[in-house]
């Protein structure tokens, strides 16, 4: 960027220096020179929809819109004229007499930037009459409602739904001003392509697009805006979370059109609002079977009784611990420590330990050379690939953001996408090549298209065994044209990237994730690119701290099972039998579940927005969560009633 | 005031194809698509020629042109939308266009607008649920001198006064009885 020529313009009668190639809205920004603007978004394409950006300009006939002027050497611009303003005005009453724009019963009011121009302008009336249309408000969506008669047109749902998210499910649908947004063929949000991540309402300039979650709850100005980062997946979105009165009113992306700051529907509304039974208090279950409230010291004897008791019974290997790797790395290790050193067991594991221990005997199995987690790559070379294939994943369910990397670049770029999936899989659709093999019969379609990329780049690289294409299509039931094209398309990029996910994680499959590799190598003469949805905030974390480690892990039976539960959601697994066998369960838990049902002891602990700590992303970058909410009184943080417990042993 | 409404084409006469309808109207879209590469820019010509061979663009033939030129669905519907040769409903038996010229604007064509309405029970730009009339406006057909106009199956009436309207209705429907008796099924 910096080999762009210097340029000089002169603006309301001051020089100003910028570069060849900016509008002479960015110059003027980039200046601390106020103008204006409602259509234009950094980030997205400028379209000069609004008017509101008009400058005068020497030598130029009208007033020109400054987001789409290019800036040029020695332009004499001039940003706010008495003709200028009047214009703007003339703009805004035009805008408020269109539609409905009576902010008293607007969610956004206060948030509103239609409504923060009109005061700066002093707009008190408009002088032509309303024409008080009636258009549609679509409510079908789970957690946003598109009304109409607040939309201004500016069209940034539309760029930021097409240019960001990648989705395109919104855009314009008739013209003139009858001229209304529409979701796919004019359906109800809640019925179109829509994957509800929220981008197109954080980017509504009025309440034409609001959230069901956060309206009406309170405005920027009364609370406080924290920045975080998003634990539930392992991509480490940055947000911005609106707190007031200790309460989540709103959480929005923190860089909107920057790679991180997005959000999913997941990250953006269901977190703000939960409905699951919170755990205040320590529970103990008494001789009639229930689960009644009981004292700090009381539940913290009985654990460190338990396990003295059972250390000293069966042994310290009687005992188990399984943790969530949603918490940070600091609880994560307080917890292995506490395992390993205080107890002695070497019983630990996270809930999706045995995706770990495939991954890692995967890699093993192709490099020998004792690599681990670090051949693979960051998650933005999707964003530099030129085909992308997809392999036992949903993106769009379990990692959406990604999932939204991928339609990015299939949509901008042109980008192939393969998608293969033993499972039912709706990713699939917005594929070019949906491969659906046989279950358990993908690491043979991926041994044959290894023979075939390797024939068609002539690669010379060792590899493991191929697997005849005859062979291939027995296996997996697939038609041959169809691996073949797949292989053409691979061996046709020179960039392409393997994303794989939770089907092949919980295959217990390290072949199927060696050959995986193996494709990645052959096909890719740069080196390998290869990631791996995790599924969890913290899941490299917790792997990198050997929480996962134990092969066989699966085999053991535990007579007392600790479980670090945290805020997750209950899975299903391995360790979900383990725990069921143990003749006493202690549970560590934010929320009422089934774990908590039948566990002996259960500890409250706090929610992700009630704790700060380290998060390792699936892509190894470390991030730090921000403490948002003050927890309710009996609830201790995890560490703490971690480091009590080993005192009390 | 003249009808100056900015409801969404969306009508109480719910139109709805059986699904022999939809795989008749998917296959014949599919058969036009055949002529065309898949390519961006031929959106507005596979979709006249979707237009030629349907009548009017349902919406199984919309989904088809997405898929088949790799665009979203929402801009099928947008440009299909823009652009006022394209139909969103199947035409009626009978054409019905109610001229809201200067002219005949002056001499009360929104009444007789309204009148159409009334009788047929469909906003401008719809079908009537039994498909035998279509109701929609235009912009002046050039006989001013007769206004106000409706053009009635490209046949211009002239000086139309909205129990016009009755009579019309119900030529069409002695017709069609007579039709009935000529040919007993």
């Amino acid at each position: 960027m910096s080999d762009r020529k210097e340029i000089t313009l002169t603006v309301n009668g001051n020089q100003v220096k910028g570069k060849e190639g900016d509008t002479v809205l960015q110059l003027c920004r980039a200046n601390n020179i106020y103008v204006p603007t409602l259509c234009f978004m950094e980030g997205l394409s400028n379209v000069g929809a609004c008017r509101l950006c008009v400058v005068e300009i020497d030598g130029e006939r009208r007033i020109n819109p400054s987001c789409t002027y290019p800036a040029r050497d020695g332009l004499v611009v001039r940003t706010h004229t008495p003709n200028l303003e009047k214009y703007r005005r003339l703009i805004l009453e035009l805008m408020f007499t269109e539609r409905n724009h009576f902010c008293f019963f607007c969610a956004a009011s206060g948030d509103c930037e239609l409504q923060a121009q009109a005061y700066r302008y002093q707009m008190d009336h408009a002088r032509y009459p309303y024409t008080f249309p009636a258009l549609p408000t679509d409510t079908l969506n789970d957690f946003m409602v598109i009304d109409h008669n607040r939309c201004i047109l500016c069209g940034r749902c539309v760029r930021v739904c097409g240019e960001v998210v990648g989705n395109h499910t919104l855009d314009f649908s008739r013209r003139g001003w009858r001229t209304l947004i529409a979701a796919d063929l004019n359906q109800p949000l809640g019925e179109s392509s829509c994957i509800s991540c929220g981008a197109c309402l954080q980017a509504c300039p009025t309440g034409a697009i609001f959230s069901k979650v956060s309206a009406y709850r309170g405005r920027t100005s009364e609370g406080k805006v924290i920045h975080s980062i998003c634990s539930l997946c392992g991509i480490g979105c940055e947000i911005d979370v609106l707190v007031k009165d200790n309460n989540i009113v709103r959480i929005d992306g923190a860089n909107l059109a920057g790679l991180k700051g997005q959000l999913c529907l997941m990250g953006r509304f269901q977190q703000v609002y939960n409905e699951n039974q919170r755990i205040i208090t320590p529970l103990i279950r008494n001789k009639k079977g229930d689960l009644e409230p009981a004292s700090w010291e009381d539940a913290m004897k009985l654990i460190t009784g338990k396990i003295k008791d059972y250390k000293a019974y069966y042994g310290a290997s009687s005992i188990a611990g399984f943790a969530s790797s949603l918490c940070p790395s600091e609880t994560l290790e307080a917890f292995v420590k506490f395992m390993r050193n205080t107890i002695g067991t070497s019983f630990i594991d996270t809930f999706d330990g045995s995706g770990y221990r495939a991954v890692i005997q995967g890699i093993s199995t192709f490099s020998k050379n004792g690599k681990g987690l670090e051949i693979e790559s960051p998650l933005e070379s999707i964003m530099d690939a030129d085909c992308v294939m997809v392999v036992g994943s949903n993106p769009l369910e379990t990692h959406p953001v990604a999932g939204s990397y991928i339609l990015r670049a299939k949509t901008q770029k042109k980008v192939n996408v393969i998608v293969v999936d033993s499972r039912p899989n709706t990713f699939g659709f917005r594929s070019d090549i949906y491969l659906r093999p046989d279950n358990g019969s993908e690491a043979a379609l991926l041994g044959a298209l290894e023979g075939l990329v390797a024939k068609k780049t002539k690669s010379t690289e060792k590899s493991m065994r191929f697997i005849s294409l005859g062979r291939a299509v027995e296996k997996t039931g697939l038609d041959k044209d169809a691996i073949q094209k797949a292989a053409a398309m691979l061996s046709r990029a020179k960039n392409p990237v393997i994303v794989y996910g939770d089907g092949v994680l919980s295959a217990n499959n390290p072949k199927l994730i060696a050959r995986l590799l193996d494709l990645a190598k052959l096909a890719n003469h740069d080196g390998l690119k290869v990631i791996s949805l995790k599924p969890r905030g913290n899941s490299r974390g917790a792997w990198e701290l050997g929480l996962a480690n134990q092969d066989g892990m699966a085999k053991i039976k535990p007579k007392m099972a600790y479980v670090l539960f945290s805020d997750d959601t209950f899975e299903t697994g391995d360790w979900v039998d383990q725990v069921g066998q143990a003749e006493f369960l202690v549970a560590q838990a934010s929320y009422r579940s089934q774990l908590t049902d039948c566990a002996d002891v259960v500890l409250p602990s706090p929610i992700w927005a009630e704790r700060k700590g380290k998060y390792v992303s699936l892509d190894g970058k470390v991030g730090h969560s921000q403490k948002v909410l003050e927890p309710s009184s009996g609830i201790k943080d995890d560490v703490e009633i971690i480091t009590k417990l080993a005192k009390g042993i | 005031m003249p009808d100056t409404s900015t409801e969404p084409p969306v009508s109480n006469a719910k139109i709805v194809n059986t699904p022999e309808e939809q795989e008749d109207n998917r296959r014949r879209t599919r058969k036009v698509l055949k002529k065309f590469n898949r390519k961006r820019e031929n959106l507005v010509p596979v979709l006249q020629q979707v237009q030629d061979e349907l009548g009017y663009l349902p919406r199984e033939a919309m989904l088809e042109v997405a898929e088949y030129l790799k665009v979203p669905e929402v801009d099928v519907y947008g440009v299909v939308t823009f652009y006022n040769q394209f139909r969103l409903k199947p035409p009626g038996k009978h054409s019905i266009r109610v001229c809201l010229g200067t002219a005949c604007h002056m001499k009360g064509g929104y009444i007789l607008l309204d009148a159409w309405k009334r009788r047929l029970g469909v906003d401008r730009g719809e079908t009537t649920a039994d498909r035998e009339y279509d109701l929609d406006t235009v912009a002046c057909v050039g006989c001013c001198a007769m206004a106000p106009v409706n053009v009635i199956d490209k046949k211009a009436e002239g000086r139309v006064s909205p129990t016009r309207v009755d009579g019309i209705l119900l030529a069409f429907k002695m017709e069609k009885e007579k039709k009935a008796k000529e040919k007993p099924d």
